[in-house]
């Protein structure tokens, strides 16, 4: 076991300054991703994973997606806890980050190396991926049957948005409020990825809560500026914008956008700051809304109690307050699967 | 169903704007004030390109453009009843449909410019596309169909499986004279994998459209390459059409694509929609004057140069589409569900 030299890693990993990785996210924004992604690996988070029963694997690929530069941290960390030589098989143009990990990894004396090669998962006894489902059946078919393969295929989320206030001490300050909360999910990796929410829905009357989340996206945009954006997300954005502004209502927010739809326009479309925003009369009706989804749900985002135990009875979906969804505990729920789980044979 | 009314007014002026434009003629009056009266009356008929538009714009350049996405949402125009054309669905997200009360303008249009763009009109049409009698609302298909106008028999051998490869080989097999050869890049790389033999001399191959999402061994350059090695058409042609437009435009391999007078091409910055200079590339936005029942203004996610003399070369769908990673997408999840 490693678990010393993880913490090691991670404060290796501090040093780095995330703004130098060659990221798609402006400087602020990726350093604040980094440091969310480090401290998430705290001494207790570490023993909760470090307790989970089972035999280690010699060996384990993580292939990266390219949009969370982050990613790879959790499951390197508990891997490597556990004396697992992991291999990083990363995305093009993610080769700084990549080389960041080796580096600590290095520095703290645990077995990570990285490459772009595709062959990366030939020899491992775990690969870990995440990406397309088509991607998976692929990687999949190029496994042996000796290999344990666990598959992340694409999820989103959505929050649930009532009014209450977040009180939790990890939102960070100046967002705490409900609309907040939202933008500071919103802000980070700049709305890519599956915990952030694609859509916010609300009880609220929808003028006031669209006023509301774009002043909040505003405020997010000051401390996190929008990074890259390519030109196919910006000809969507400005795209669905239309959507809205002929169906409902378009309020800009910094760079980005609020987009009010109509419900029936519902569908999970990632485009960086530019949420869709729906009414939902109630939890009940919310429930209506995403149970079509919920094999394809990550994470719903709320503050409410009643809403919340609501979401869980449509599967095992991840249920966190605003302000959280990405800003995850170490331990959880990942698609709905125990992931910790997965990094050792049961 | 035809036009009535100030749409009436306006389908006549269209007519005479192409007329004029195809027999060399100037027409009576500007591109500008024509696309500007007929979003006038788009605006006023239509509460969708209505809630588009700010005041009325005093140039062409600044009329709203629609998107396409729109037309998988919601009805564009006013049209009930007439032809429809509905887009093939491949790339998610359900189907794009356009409606116009009458498919005489884009008849007139695409039937007049293929014409002046092609440099033979072989009376034999191939259709490596589907059969329009089945599938009405293949804008594509509709348009190779005119081509029969050129005097002979019009086939089909695209079905909902693949390609009909021995119908095909017996049809090319019966030529005894030049043909006219319509098809998908898609469809064109498969028929290249049966090893066909060369067209009859004086043959026209016209290549459409990109590979939707799929996959293929041959693309761009080495497609083009395996199709003159393979197939040694007389004539190469590429083709620039969408469901959304009623008019297209016509190239070739090495040269860009042709817009006919009633139709322009305008390159906007993906991020604001401000028009760039020309020879900069840019979001691919037209201007289609026979989009009587639509949209005068289409917003397309393609990316291209629009040059000086307004001919388009185009690169292809914009970079940097919305992410992946481990996010899901809407194309995935429509596809997952089973489309709408």
């Amino acid at each position: 076991m490693s678990w010393d030299k993880v913490q090691a890693w991670r404060d290796a990993l501090r040093s780095v300054d995330a703004s130098t990785l060659g990221t798609t996210l402006s400087a602020e924004g990726a350093r604040e991703a980094w440091t969310v992604a480090l401290d998430a690996l705290t001494p207790e988070a570490l023993a909760s994973a470090a307790a989970r029963a089972g035999e280690p694997y010699r060996s384990a690929t993580f292939v990266a997606a390219r949009t969370v530069f982050t990613a790879p941290i959790e499951w390197c960390a508990v891997l490597l806890g556990r004396g697992t030589a992991v291999t990083l098989k990363y995305a093009a143009g993610a080769e700084k980050t990549a080389n960041a990990f080796v580096e600590a990894a290095r520095t703290a004396g645990l077995p990570l190396t990285a490459s772009p090669d595709r062959r990366a998962v030939e020899h491992s006894q775990l690969v870990v991926a995440m990406g397309a489902d088509h991607t998976m059946a692929q990687l999949r078919a190029s496994l042996t049957p000796h290999q344990t393969f666990d598959a992340h295929g694409h999820r989103f989320s959505v929050a649930w948005v009532t009014g209450e206030a977040s009180v939790d001490p990890v939102v960070p300050e100046g967002f705490r409020d409900p609309w907040g909360a939202v933008a500071a999910d919103l802000a980070l990796h700049d709305g890519r990825g599956c915990l952030s929410p694609v859509a916010v829905f609300t009880p609220l009357p929808l003028e006031e809560a669209a006023e509301a989340l774009a002043d909040a996206m505003v405020r997010a945009e000051a401390r996190w500026p929008l990074g890259e954006v390519g030109a196919g997300e910006w000809a969507q954005a400005r795209s669905r914008g239309a959507l809205a502004t002929v169906t409902g209502f378009c309020v800009p927010a910094g760079r980005g956008a609020v987009h009010a739809l109509p419900l029936r326009l519902f569908e999970p479309s990632v485009l960086p700051r530019h949420p869709a925003l729906f009414h939902v009369p109630d939890a009940e009706a919310l429930m209506e809304v995403l149970r079509p989804w919920a094999p394809w749900l990550s994470t719903v985002g709320t503050e409410s109690t009643g809403a919340a135990s609501a979401v869980r009875a449509l599967g095992a979906v991840r249920v966190c307050g605003l302000g959280r969804m990405q800003r995850p505990n170490l331990v959880r729920l990942h698609d709905g699967r125990d992931w910790v789980g997965a990094t050792v044979r049961s | 169903m035809s036009w009535q009314g100030p749409a009436a007014l306006l389908a006549d002026r269209i007519r005479d704007f192409v007329r004029a434009s195809l027999e060399g003629a100037q027409p009576s009056e500007s591109f500008g004030a024509l696309a500007l009266a007929i979003h006038e009356w788009q605006a006023l008929s239509d509460p969708l390109v209505r809630a588009l538009s700010g005041p009325m714009p005093s140039r062409w350049q600044d009329i709203p453009a629609v998107p396409v996405a729109l037309f998988k949402h919601l009805p564009v125009g006013t049209a009930t009843e007439g032809p429809v054309f509905r887009t093939s669905g491949t790339t998610g997200g359900g189907r794009g449909v356009h409606r116009m009360r009458s498919a005489e303008l884009y008849n007139l249009g695409a039937l007049g410019w293929a014409e002046a763009c092609l440099p033979a009109t072989p009376a034999e049409v191939v259709g490596l596309l589907v059969d329009p009698a089945t599938h009405p609302d293949s804008s594509l298909s509709h348009m190779v169909a005119l081509f029969e106008a050129w005097g002979g028999q019009a086939t089909w051998h695209q079905t909902a499986t693949g390609l009909d490869l021995e119908g095909l080989a017996v049809r090319m097999r019966s030529l005894d004279g030049p043909a006219f050869v319509g098809t998908t890049a898609f469809a064109l790389a498969e028929w290249l994998d049966a090893s066909p033999a060369a067209l009859p001399e004086g043959s026209v191959l016209m290549v459409t459209g990109g590979f939707k999402g799929r996959v293929h061994r041959l693309e761009g350059e080495e497609l083009y390459r395996e199709t003159v090695r393979c197939l040694a058409p007389t004539h190469l042609v590429t083709e620039y059409g969408m469901t959304e437009l009623s008019s297209q435009l016509w190239g070739t391999p090495e040269s860009a694509y042709r817009p006919p007078p009633w139709l322009r091409a305008v390159a906007v910055d993906p991020e604001t929609g401000v028009p760039r200079p020309d020879g900069e590339p840019g979001q691919l936005r037209f201007y289609d004057l026979c989009n009587l029942d639509s949209s005068v203004g289409i917003e397309t996610l393609d990316e291209g140069i629009v040059g000086e003399d307004g001919a388009v070369t185009l690169f292809g769908r914009l970079p940097g589409s919305p992410a992946r990673g481990c996010s899901l997408t809407a194309e995935e999840a429509w596809a997952a569900r089973g489309g709408r």
